[in-house]
């Protein structure tokens, strides 16, 4: 495992195993897991590369080594009241690097999107060694090809990522969240629909389940009276709203965390129920220790858990993938224990312009050396 | 050539004809193309192509012909393929909040036909009433209230493109997530190198409960500069805070019905929407900053009427110089919001140096200039030398750590400040992608890179 300390360090690492045709992998904080994961000749772990490099709070703006962990770059954007609204789970340990390669994100995804929507440039070190940066340290710029987007959920097969720019937004002056304790999917699927019609602009909503029904949460944020006066309309509209404040969160993050098997499945937000019925019930049931949450505005839920009767879990994971392809979704096992993934391909079928992204991989790694067979389609 | 594909009435050879595609919002440099074709259906788009590439014609994409930096602008011997007749939308799903559309729909038909229902497509460029939402996705246009909802690139979730062999190709999904590399996002913003998009599907939003708007004025750009920096670090997110100066202020009172006043040094247009108590709240605290920072005056719209005058006024604001000169360069760079103050007394002492008027109107809140070039051409070599001017104004956006362009795209007009901001081998990254799309070039052939390059060279060892 190769550690450099600079950016130059990393990219003459890559440069030398370019010229020896080894294959590289790049981990973050932690040796890698899930299908990104593949053998390769050389790992180079980002873990010293962990410096805040520029962040200018009146531009709300800062630019970070991909070793950074997102709890500390937020500890370090708290400080000026402001904070990079994604959330990807494990924020202790998962890095920014990581957490951009994989196109993580967590319930805020809601309101703010994905990395795509806060990522405004990138340094990166491509296969051969060269550094290349695209983007800038501006919010708004159209100079050029978007480099920087183009590598958010790339698993490390296009080139390295050394070094990140975000927009930032303001920490909310109030934070409020409301839980419905018992909901089925149709339920949950209403509230979303009431909370658009009233115009409500919730900043996340999360639903954890727990076998038989799900407990949901919605949480506002903001100003004191705005928050206020969401949380005001949002009672009037549902009744069912507990009033103890049943904190949902750790099992939200256990439910993205844990747990040798962990899939997650996207299908359109209005077909919540059908999502419920073919995917994410099944699987509970196959699961030991099983988790599940979802962010039905965003149409995606995350199932965890440990897999008793591989031959019965494959069945349900071939099932609930069949059903999830068919409305134009995805199902993809971030996590599987080897009886799961030596038969079940964790990515799915390759999407349809596959061709065009072969051809990408084939500019930018033309020898195949970074992560091989990392991502869907073997790319 | 082509009248076979899309029928003789939507081919256009005849030089009458052509004249009117010479050249787009920049209409200082004309090329006259070889052909005109305008195809109603992404097969005849495809046949189109695959004929262009018999012939060995470079292929130049174009939506409404609005685009400020020379992105449609036609090369020798090239056809250009309109989307003009590809207006149809396709399929409105509520639920989902999608929306499926051809790229000559008009960017403010998407939010007209989503008003009855209560929702709109947030990307609003200036030119929203004739521009469409194929160059949009091309340009990845901005606007005024992309300082809180994002450009195009966050709005557009899937495209259909044509590639240069004719092959149609889905790329993205309406759904959460796709697999694989991120081609929208690739293709979004590409100016049309990478082949011709000929379906979109946008996100489309919920009306927010309430908007409030606020016009302030200021003795100079200095306090209205402090006011929006002040606003920011207050927490606050405005959906839109614009700036004009005096000059600009003078242009669009000649030119509209606003009745802003004259003796002012800039003015702000504020826009706040959300929660209704929210708005109340984050406006009420915004209006006190201006009067700390020194506003001279604040007004409130009465009405819809005049709130939508007010932005009018802005909106029409580059067309408005035609009253008080004769020519204008209209420029497009950023910079970190903080600079704007200094920023802004460069571009004055540029002005005072070379002797010609720089009027500015522009996105404060993110820190999108657009100063504006006033000139005559029929005086000497002021045509030139405004254009040195307003190139002067790019590079001093560089040297304060912004972009030579915040929404206008790189086109014909900037190829060659590319290298000012970026270096070869950054250069030569984004030609991966464009070779991975389009290894014969073929699409809109000298914009955006400063110097050809083959798509034979590959990334290896070193």
């Amino acid at each position: 495992m190769h550690a450099p300390a600079t950016l130059d360090d990393a990219a003459a690492l890559l440069r030398e195993f370019a010229a020896s045709g080894r294959t590289v992998g790049v981990t973050g904080a932690d040796a890698p897991t899930g299908p990104a994961a593949v053998a390769v000749d050389e790992t180079v772990s980002m873990r010293a590369l962990d410096a805040i490099l520029e962040y200018t709070p009146a531009d709300q703006i800062v630019t970070v080594q991909a070793g950074v962990t997102i709890a500390r770059l937020q500890a370090a954007l708290r400080k000026e009241r402001q904070r990079l609204a994604l959330d990807p789970p494990d924020p202790e340990r998962t890095t920014v690097g990581g957490a951009v390669a994989s196109a993580s994100y967590g319930p805020l995804r809601t309101r703010y999107g994905t990395a795509k929507d806060t990522i405004v440039g990138m340094t990166i070190v491509r296969a051969d060694g060269t550094v290349a940066r695209g983007g800038g340290k501006v919010v708004k710029n159209v100079a050029g090809f978007d480099i920087p987007k183009l590598m958010i959920g790339t698993y490390g097969t296009l080139a390295m990522i050394g070094t990140v720019t975000f927009r930032l937004h303001p920490l909310p002056q109030a934070v409020d969240d409301v839980i419905f304790p018992a909901c089925d999917a149709r339920a949950l699927r209403e509230l979303c629909a009431a909370m658009t019609q009233a115009q409500l602009e919730p900043s996340a909503v999360y639903a954890v389940y727990d076998g038989k029904q799900y407990a949901c949460c919605v949480r506002f944020e903001g100003f004191p009276d705005g928050v206020a006066a969401q949380r005001a309309t949002l009672l009037g509209l549902a009744k069912r709203a507990s009033d103890e404040s049943h904190a949902l969160e750790p099992e939200h993050e256990v439910a993205r965390t844990r747990g040798a098997l962990q899939v997650k499945i996207a299908a359109p937000a209005s077909l919540l129920d059908e999502l419920h019925t073919h995917a994410v019930a099944p699987l509970h049931r196959a699961l030991e220790d099983a988790r599940a949450v979802v962010y039905p505005t965003v149409g995606v839920a995350f199932v965890s858990g440990e897999s008793p009767d591989a031959a019965r879990t494959l069945a349900v994971l071939e099932a609930a993938r069949t059903w999830t392809e068919s409305v134009g979704g995805t199902l993809i096992a971030s996590e599987a224990p080897p009886e799961i993934r030596g038969a079940f391909d964790a990515w799915g079928t390759p999407p349809p312009a596959f061709a065009l992204m072969r051809a990408l991989k084939e500019r930018f790694d033309p020898q195949r050396r970074l992560n091989p067979g990392g991502f869907v389609g073997g790319l | 050539m082509f009248a076979d594909i899309v029928g003789a009435e939507n081919c256009i050879t005849d030089p009458a004809g052509l004249r009117v595609y010479e050249c787009d919002g920049l209409t200082g440099t004309r090329v006259r193309p070889a052909a005109v074709v305008l195809p109603a259906t992404t097969g005849e788009v495809a046949r189109c192509i695959v004929r262009a590439r018999k012939l060995g014609m470079p292929i130049v994409p174009r939506g409404s012909g609005t685009g400020l930096s020379g992105g449609a602008l036609p090369v020798e011997g090239a056809v250009v393929i309109g989307t003009s007749r590809m207006r149809a939308i396709l399929d409105v799903d509520i639920a989902n909040q999608r929306m499926r559309v051809q790229p000559g729909v008009i960017n403010l038909d998407i939010s007209k036909h989503l008003a009855p229902l209560g929702y709109y497509y947030a990307p609003d460029p200036s030119s929203q009433s004739v521009c469409s939402i194929g160059g949009n996705v091309a340009e990845n246009s901005g606007g005024a209230h992309c300082l809180k909802y994002g450009f195009t690139i966050n709005h557009v979730v899937a495209l259909t493109i044509v590639l240069a062999d004719g092959e149609i190709v889905e790329i993205g999904s309406s759904v959460a997530d796709p697999l694989g590399y991120d081609l929208t996002s690739a293709v979004i913003g590409s100016e049309g190198l990478l082949g011709i998009v000929t379906e979109v599907v946008v996100r489309f939003l919920r009306k927010p409960q309430a908007t409030r708007t606020v016009f302030a004025t200021f003795p100079s750009t200095d306090e209205a500069g402090e006011a929006v920096s002040e606003i920011i670090a207050a927490g606050i997110v405005p959906a839109a805070i614009e700036m004009m100066d005096a000059l600009a202020i003078e242009a669009i009172v000649a030119a509209t019905h606003v009745d802003w006043p004259l003796d002012v040094g800039a003015a702000l247009l504020m826009d706040v929407d959300g929660i209704a108590a929210e708005v109340e709240e984050t406006a009420e605290a915004a209006i006190a900053i201006l009067r700390r920072t020194g506003a001279l005056e604040i007004r409130n719209p009465r009405d819809e009427n005049e709130r939508q005058l007010m932005w009018k006024g802005r909106k029409g604001a580059f067309a408005a110089m035609g009253r008080i000169s004769p020519n204008y360069y209209v420029q497009d760079g950023v910079i970190p919001r903080s600079d704007i103050a200094r920023v802004l007394r460069e571009i004055a002492d540029l002005s005072a140096r070379s002797g010609f008027r720089v009027a500015n109107v522009f996105h404060a809140g993110d820190g999108n200039l657009h100063p504006l070039v006033l000139y005559d051409a029929r005086a000497g070599d002021e045509s030139e030398r405004a254009e040195h001017v307003a190139s002067e104004i790019l590079h001093i956006c560089v040297k304060y750590g912004g972009s030579i362009t915040g929404e206008h795209g790189v086109g014909a007009d900037k190829a060659a400040y590319m290298g000012e901001m970026f270096g070869d081998d950054d250069l030569e990254t984004m030609q991966y992608v464009r070779c991975a799309f389009d290894s014969t070039q073929s699409f809109n052939p000298t914009k955006v890179f400063p110097a050809p390059r083959l798509c034979g060279d590959r990334a290896g060892v070193r």
